[in-house]
């Protein structure tokens, strides 16, 4: 049972790199890293939030349970 | 007071305790291995003894008066079961003794170091390091080690002198139970200390 985070799918989707986002979020590059790679032990609703307002979609299209 | 002040000031303390216990300890060797060669063969008591204080009890010793300061506020009283006793060091007694010794020693040693690498490896800003839980267990088992060591020295001390002395009834003079719940309470900060550095590593994973 395991988190899938399905950023890279939906940066792809957007065409946006990992930086633009990271600027727009306004994250660093390393912590957005760690999501993208799954090593992010949590996440905060409000990082949740800010990634789905520019990339434009769903909580579900991000995160995915897969068992 | 500012903790790293503290920090610093325990750092060169826990280093210059170290190598004052080493040096004494290499001292203390040296001063036994030329007693038990340099002692005459006879095995009679000379000047370079272990000494030891030691009580005497189901003697039914009379106790003395207590003696009372001008003001009444403090009273004193001299200890009729003390005795001072003096071990032979070329005896099979005093190599116990200096066994003993060297054991204690050798672990307040160690305890020191651990003291100082701990010192040294805390930061401030990043206190959490699984080196320092390492550290602290090890401490923890040290203190109580040492506590039950004091313990099993006081019955074989005590056994041993009552082959020479029958009467009076000789003890040991010792306090234990101060190491073993020292040991116990730094195991609990050491178990705390990992459940911080858990917390540390889920705060910096946490996106």
């Amino acid at each position: 049972m395991a988190i899938i985070v399905n950023l890279d799918v939906m940066l792809a989707k957007r065409k946006m790199s990992l930086s633009e986002l990271a600027e727009k979020v306004d994250i660093t590059l390393s912590n957005l890293s760690i999501l993208k790679t799954g090593k992010a032990k949590a996440m905060r609703f409000s990082t949740l939030e800010k990634i789905c307002e520019v990339l434009e979609c769903q909580p579900g299209d991000i995160l995915e349970f897969r068992e | 007071m500012k903790p790293k002040f503290v920090l610093s000031f325990l750092r060169i303390a826990t280093n210059i305790l170290m190598w004052v216990l080493i040096v004494f300890t290499g001292f203390l060797l040296c001063v036994s291995i030329f007693n038990i060669v340099g002692n005459d063969k006879d095995r009679k008591l000379s000047g370079k003894n272990y000494v030891y204080e030691m009580t005497a009890f189901g003697e039914g010793q009379a106790e003395q008066p207590y003696l009372y300061a001008a003001d009444s506020l403090v009273r004193y009283r001299t200890m009729a079961n003390r005795y001072s006793v003096e071990i032979e060091p070329n005896s099979a007694i005093g190599y116990y003794t200096i066994f003993i010794k060297l054991i204690f020693m050798g672990m307040g040693i160690a305890v020191l170091w651990n003291f100082k690498k701990i010192f040294s490896e805390t930061n401030l800003d990043d206190p959490f390091k699984y080196s320092i839980t390492k550290r602290l267990k090890i401490l923890a088992a040290l203190f109580i080690v040492a506590d039950l060591l004091k313990l099993t020295d006081y019955f074989l001390f005590n056994s041993f002198l009552r082959q020479s002395v029958t009467t009076p009834h000789l003890g040991l003079i010792t306090n234990t139970g101060s190491g073993i719940i020292t040991g116990l309470i730094i195991w609990i900060i050491a178990t705390v200390y990992r459940k911080g550095i858990v917390l540390q590593e889920e705060n910096a994973l946490t996106v």
